[in-house]
């Protein structure tokens, strides 16, 4: 990134966390509801110190990734072959419109019920956000490749196997590339959304600990590094995309 | 490889929103000819390549594809109009495509690619991407592929479509050289009159959608053949009854044109 662009990103951050420090200095913010940006800083070396904060953000992520891999897996296969095929994108495509318009922590207790007490349910959980994500884009990705593109290939004598892997597999790439990276940030934002309603440990139990027991400070802390994860995988995973992905679709189909 | 076309007609969709392509076209392409293809716009010469090619086939009427005697595989191959590189293959890979599912080693597709590559004027973009090309580089990479890959019969959709003249002077030159040596069976389709008088042996014209076949033309110049021909008289002559054919009301396709 260039100078121009760090500084356009980072400003407005900024500008909020000097003004929140200053109104909170001057006593204009109520310390208790709202602690200034330094004490956060202290709260979060202390949480570190003590190895508090690490075993939290550590079982989010493992819990998310668990899901992630597992859902953007099953997303793929479900995607391509609904892509593939009409029969089973007509069979597939009620059942992944109720789960993706129904908010997903509403089928956590079902779940439950289904899969016992323990981080499976939860793990499931987040899976099938993922899934949802990568099944969607990659099936629209399939049925968005511009039949010429086919016709192409057969004209030269391409095969079922030679089509899927220099027709099919590349023409879904940047789109299959697109959804994992929306995922992610979903697998995140799932698993700390099920800790915040059950879960031992933690970014989203130690959200809610902190509510319950009104350590504004702790909860800052905890919401703040859910949020500075978000913007570090989403950077990670488009610098990725960057480097992995080095041809444009002049040629869009749709 | 020949063609055999009798009383062709191809309909897209149907009902209220049926498009008659093909009209009652009957011609032959024989062995190792160069036929031309000239209509105005829209008039279904896209689509007779692809009826041609087996990629599509006929409402009404057939195609017979006649291998010469002895020709083991034979290859109908179509330079497409558009979307005819894959944006997500290099200018290279995409130039050896055809030797690729062929089974040809990678050393030797690319290296017979980048020696054809380079005589189309495309020497140092053999990594780019199509979506890095101007309009008409991307139409020689695919005259480069399909010329490559040996078909026994070519079918092109206005290659050169998108280039200046003096570009496409020099093409439709190496186009000639090229094909003098393989002299496999080509149609070639194009708008401009006087590249398909250049070029080839025959011209066959079309009328406006549905596409019927209302001439087609014996071009007898000797080969090796060039630019300089256009003044002839003679050339001038023929030019002038295809844009004839052209302007007038078509009128049914003639069943003795073959
Ligand atoms: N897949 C399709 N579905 C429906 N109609 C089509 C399809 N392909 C072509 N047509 C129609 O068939 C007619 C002939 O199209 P075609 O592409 O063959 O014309 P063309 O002679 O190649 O035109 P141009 O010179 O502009 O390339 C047009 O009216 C076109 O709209
Ligand atoms: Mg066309």
């Amino acid at each position: 990134m260039t100078a121009s662009r760090w500084v356009a990103a980072l400003w407005l951050p900024a500008v909020l966390l000097v003004s929140w420090q200053v109104l909170a200095d001057q006593g204009v913010l109520n310390a208790v509801f709202f602690p200034p940006p330094a004490t956060l800083a202290a709260t979060a070396v202390e949480m570190l110190r003590e190895g508090e904060l690490q075993r939290h953000i550590l079982a989010t992520l493992r819990r998310a990734t668990e899901g992630f891999a597992v859902g953007v897996l099953a997303g793929m296969v479900a995607g391509l072959g609904m892509g593939a095929s009409p029969f089973v994108r007509r069979s597939l495509d009620p059942l992944i419109s109720a789960v993706w318009a129904s908010p997903k922590l509403s089928l956590l207790p079902m779940l439950i019920l289904l899969l016992g007490i323990g981080d499976t349910p939860r793990i499931v959980l987040i899976a099938l956000g993922c899934f949802i994500v990568v099944s969607l884009h990659l099936v629209d990705a399939v049925r968005g490749i511009h039949p010429a593109y086919v016709e192409l290939a057969r004209n030269y004598g391409a095969g079922r196997a030679a089509l899927l892997r220099r027709v099919y597999l590349p023409a879904v790439t940047p789109a299959a590339f697109t959804a994992v990276r929306l995922a992610f940030g979903r697998a995140l934002t799932l698993a700390i959304s099920v800790e915040l309603v059950s879960s031992p440990e933690g970014l989203g139990n130690l959200i809610f600990m902190a509510w319950q027991g009104l350590l504004t400070e702790r909860l800052y802390v905890a919401v703040g590094v859910a949020a500075g994860l978000g913007v570090f995988f989403h950077a990670t995973l488009r610098w990725l995309e960057r480097r992995l992905i080095t041809w444009r679709a002049d040629e869009k189909a749709r | 490889m020949r063609f055999e076309c009798s009383q062709l007609g191809l309909e897209f969709g149907k009902g209220a929103g049926r498009v008659q392509a093909l009209d009652g076209l009957s011609f032959d392409v024989k062995e190792g000819e160069f036929l031309a293809v000239v209509g105005p716009s829209g008039c279904g010469k896209t689509t007779l390549l692809r009826t041609l090619a087996g990629l599509l086939p006929p409402t009404t009427g057939e195609v017979r594809r006649i291998p010469a005697p002895g020709e083991e595989s034979p290859r109908t191959l179509i330079v497409f109009q558009e979307h005819g590189l894959f944006p997500w293959m290099t200018v290279l890979d995409n130039a050896a495509f055809g030797l690729e599912m062929q089974g040809v080693a990678k050393d030797e597709r690319y290296a017979r690619a980048r020696q054809l590559l380079q005589r189309f004027g495309l020497a140092g973009r053999e990594e780019a991407y199509p979506g890095q090309l101007s309009a008409g580089m991307k139409q020689r990479v695919a005259v480069v592929r399909s010329f490559i890959s040996r078909p026994t019969a070519l079918l092109m959709d206005e290659p050169f479509g998108a280039l200046d003249y003096q570009t496409r002077l020099r093409l439709q030159q190496e186009l000639l050289d090229l094909w003098e040596q393989e002299r496999h069976t080509v149609v070639f389709v194009t708008h401009d009159i006087e590249e398909a008088i250049l070029l080839s042996d025959r011209v066959l014209v079309l009328s406006a959608q549905p596409a019927r076949a209302v001439g087609l033309h014996r071009v007898d110049f000797p080969r090796p053949r060039h630019a300089a021909l256009t003044a002839d008289p003679e050339f001038a002559r023929l030019r002038v009854r295809i844009l004839d054919e052209l302007h007038v009301t078509p009128h049914p396709a003639p069943h003795a044109l073959r």
